[in-house]
């Protein structure tokens, strides 16, 4: 969808029970005269408190999935409803301009990547408390928040430290934290795991779960099937299309076998 | 912002005054640095064996070496991102290791800037809120934030990008990005981590000249690591390390 085609989005009715709702979407690419169909007519809806997983190989598609729902690229057609109110109102993120698209990724959307992506040079507390600087908040709203969530994923004694002095599942801990910071309708994960051992793994996702306990929606895309099977639905993207979906809701140690 | 602690750092190892020589003209000294990693119960490893450098005010070094001699170690412990076993940084003919953490935050933020190997730019944040960040955690006025991130997206040549966000740029171009954001608290020092090993060799060479003419236009002091001889030779001097030691000062200017 180019920017001319792109107005304000409005509001359309949704279920009050639905956190989000994908309808037809399709994302294709031009490189050199060929087009690849990156994603093709994805359906998904997601209830509040859900957790789902997408998993998929390398090239089907998750990347592009998780950038459309994050409002950090546009399909070329589909819709994209998020439930932004408590009345069940919805807003398209496909019709959205740039400047309401920013204020989805900074309010409404907590985006975790494979990479972390801290800011090397800030500590942990600042990295968590990044989003609500951008986001002007007063300084003492971000103090209360940002310690509460240092302490819910347990790292308040490492809040000065910086990435360097931290572990690769404290830095993706911390980066849980800055999603969850501005309060998101929804948690979008990009291989959150990609780069973790097995142990490490299986605490990021026990965070995962005690996330989906206390309310929160997640949505996360993985290549790793085993550990997708924590979510409560479990659906195969194949070469941009969902092939399958499973019921999951299985614990870690039965998918270890600890 | 919120106030620093004032505790130290876990880690953090105070240096014993010693009869250090210090260069009035040094922008950075480092004095027998040493740094050792506790890999497992009784394994360790010296990634830093003993580093004493001296860069003047407006020099442009490069730091070459092969993977794991201890370059990003260096670089790390100068930039104030990790502290040493032992020895001592002196940045401005200050001890880095004698700063509180407010100190090391104001470091960090305002005299030195970083440039990374994979730009490390906030995926969700557009060029300009990027380069716009360490002004923003340096609580400058709105003014100033507004003047520098043009200013130096200008510089960069990404004016009419700065809209886009990292996804929508080129590596090149999100390496721009990095380099306004390391400029835009106005540095005395910036400090470059192989700037150009995700990119091909012709966006690497307009990177590392756009750093030579940082260098020279507005005599910013650069410390670079690079493991690619091309671009190591565009500076003025080159420090050779291998097993966390400097075993060759080559001066290119002769």
């Amino acid at each position: 969808m180019n920017k001319q085609q792109r107005s304000t989005a409005r509001a359309v009715r949704i279920d009050p029970n639905i956190v989000l709702e994908v309808h037809d979407l399709i994302k294709t690419y031009t490189v050199g005269n060929s087009t690849i169909t990156a994603l093709n007519n994805v359906n998904l809806t997601i209830k509040k408190g859900e957790f789902i997983a997408v998993v998929g190989p390398s090239g089907a598609g998750k990347t592009t999935l998780i950038n459309c729902l994050g409002a950090l690229d546009f399909p070329d057609s589909g819709k994209i409803i998020y439930n932004v109110d408590a009345k069940g109102m919805g807003l398209d993120v496909t019709q959205m301009t740039n400047k309401q698209h920013k204020k989805m990724r900074l309010r409404k959307i907590g985006l975790i990547f494979q990479f972390y992506n801290l800011f090397p040079i800030l500590t942990a507390y600042e990295n968590v408390e990044l989003p609500m600087v951008i986001d002007k908040k007063d300084s003492k709203v971000r103090e209360e928040k940002v310690k509460s969530l240092l302490k819910r994923i347990g790292l308040t004694e490492r809040m000065e430290h910086l990435p360097t002095q931290m572990s690769g599942g404290e830095q993706q801990r911390v980066t849980i934290a800055r999603a969850l910071v501005n309060e998101p309708l929804i948690i979008l994960a990009d291989e959150p795991t990609g780069e973790l051992d097995t142990e490490t793994t299986t605490n990021i996702m026990k965070i995962f779960l005690n996330l989906k306990k206390a309310g929160e929606s997640i949505l996360m895309v993985t290549h790793n099937v085993r550990i997708a099977e924590v979510a409560d639905r479990v659906i195969t993207l194949t070469d941009g299309e969902f092939t399958g979906e499973k019921t999951g809701g299985k614990s870690i140690e039965e998918i270890y076998k600890f | 912002m919120r106030k620093a602690k004032k505790s130290k750092q876990q880690g953090l190892v105070f240096q014993e005054p010693k009869d250090y020589e210090l260069d009035p003209n040094a922008m950075i000294q480092t004095f027998d640095l040493t740094k050792i990693y506790n890999i497992t119960e009784g394994i360790e490893i010296r990634a830093l064996n003993g580093v004493s450098i001296d860069i003047k005010k407006g020099e442009f070094v490069s730091v070459m070496g092969p993977s794991g001699s201890g370059k990003t170690t260096l670089l790390n412990m100068i930039g104030a991102l990790d502290n040493p076993t032992s020895g001592a940084v002196y940045i401005n003919r200050t001890n880095i290791a004698h700063m509180d953490d407010k100190q090391r935050t104001n470091l960090r933020l305002k005299e030195i800037g970083f440039i990374f190997q994979f730009y490390n730019l906030v995926p969700v944040l557009s060029a300009y809120e990027n380069v716009e960040l360490p002004m923003l955690f340096a609580a400058r006025t709105k003014q100033e934030i507004e003047k520098n991130v043009n200013k130096f997206l200008d510089l960069v040549g990404l004016s009419d990008k700065k809209d886009h966000l990292p996804s929508e740029l080129s590596g090149g171009e999100q390496q721009r990005v990095a380099i306004a954001r390391a400029l835009c608290n106005e540095p005395s020092i910036l400090i470059a981590d192989e700037p150009t090993g995700e990119l091909d060799t012709k966006m690497g060479m307009e990177i590392v000249k756009l750093l030579r003419e940082l260098n020279l236009e507005l005599n910013q002091t650069i410390l670079m690591v690079s493991h690619d001889p091309m671009v190591g030779a565009l500076a003025e001097r080159i420090l050779k390390m291998r097993d966390g030691k400097i075993i060759e000062t080559v001066d290119t200017k002769n």
